[in-house]
């Protein structure tokens, strides 16, 4: 399963700046927060968040249950890859990668299930808004369509399989990560 | 303070943050905030923080959780309006 997500750092520091602390403990598991509270920025609290967007897109695919709860999604830095983290699934504690991202003012994520500690095979493409449809299109095999279930995830069939996808848009970027190959998950 | 008071309030904060596209005339009890007004999920703590400060009160993780539709937002909110 995967999942992705986006947003905008200019926007951030408007809506969240002034209140950046109350803001962080409504999110943060404790070990987060101590983790953030080592440097308490807007940006630092966004890594988080986008995390655990991205992480909630890709769970919520698995137990097809829909809630706010942030803080049921851990997320720590990898102690030994640049841009990664672990993320934790605290309700089961299952384990997820997540990977970090920053183009221009945005900064985006996805999260993927770990498979017998081997990595999953996605794309992850950032495109303009304005050229999302044609930049989909060019990136979908021919006869390939995107649907939605019912709660919202959109998914990739094609050749009578269906793939784990995940659309995001915001600050006029369009963010499209799916899996490829046959490993599914 | 009436719930009627407390609905308007609510019905108030939230729509600072729906996008200007969406039409927010039609709010009510079964409106889902992040389906129905397309509010983006890291508003929702904004939501949840500014509720705390008009109605100066603390929403918990456990409510905040619940707070998807406005019927339930203003359930918590009034119930934590009544017992201050």
């Amino acid at each position: 399963m995967i999942g992705n997500d986006m947003t905008h750092i200019d926007e951030w520091i408007s809506t969240k700046g002034r209140r950046l602390e109350r803001y962080a403990k409504k999110v943060l598991t404790v070990a987060e927060w101590q983790s953030w509270i080592t440097k308490p920025t807007v940006q630092h609290l966004m890594i988080f968040w986008v995390l655990k967007e991205a992480a909630y897109k890709a769970i919520s695919r698995k137990d097809k249950i829909r809630r706010f709860s942030p803080k049921r999604y851990e997320i720590l830095k990898s102690k030994t890859v640049e841009n990664q983290y672990d993320v934790t699934d605290l309700n089961d504690q299952s384990q997820w990668r997540g990977l970090l991202y920053e183009h221009q003012s945005v900064i985006y994520s996805n999260v993927y299930s770990v498979n017998k500690k081997e990595d999953i095979h996605y794309i992850n493409e950032l495109c303009d808004n304005r050229n999302s449809d044609r930049h989909l299109s060019n990136l979908l095999s021919s006869g390939a369509i995107v649907s939605k279930d019912r709660w919202g995830h959109p998914w990739l069939n094609h050749n009578n399989l269906t793939r784990p996808m995940s659309i995001t848009h915001a600050a006029g970027f369009t963010l499209i990560t799916f899996q490829t190959g046959a490993q599914l998950t | 303070m009436s719930e009627k008071e407390i609905f308007d309030k609510l019905k108030e904060i939230i729509s600072k943050y729906v996008p200007q596209e969406v039409d927010t005339d039609n709010i009510g009890m079964e409106t889902d905030l992040l389906q129905d007004l397309k509010v983006n999920s890291a508003h929702l703590v904004d939501i949840i923080l500014d509720l705390e400060d008009e109605f100066d009160l603390e929403i918990s993780d456990d409510d905040a959780e619940k707070m998807l539709k406005v019927g339930a937002a203003l359930e918590i909110v009034t119930a934590g309006v009544q017992q201050k």
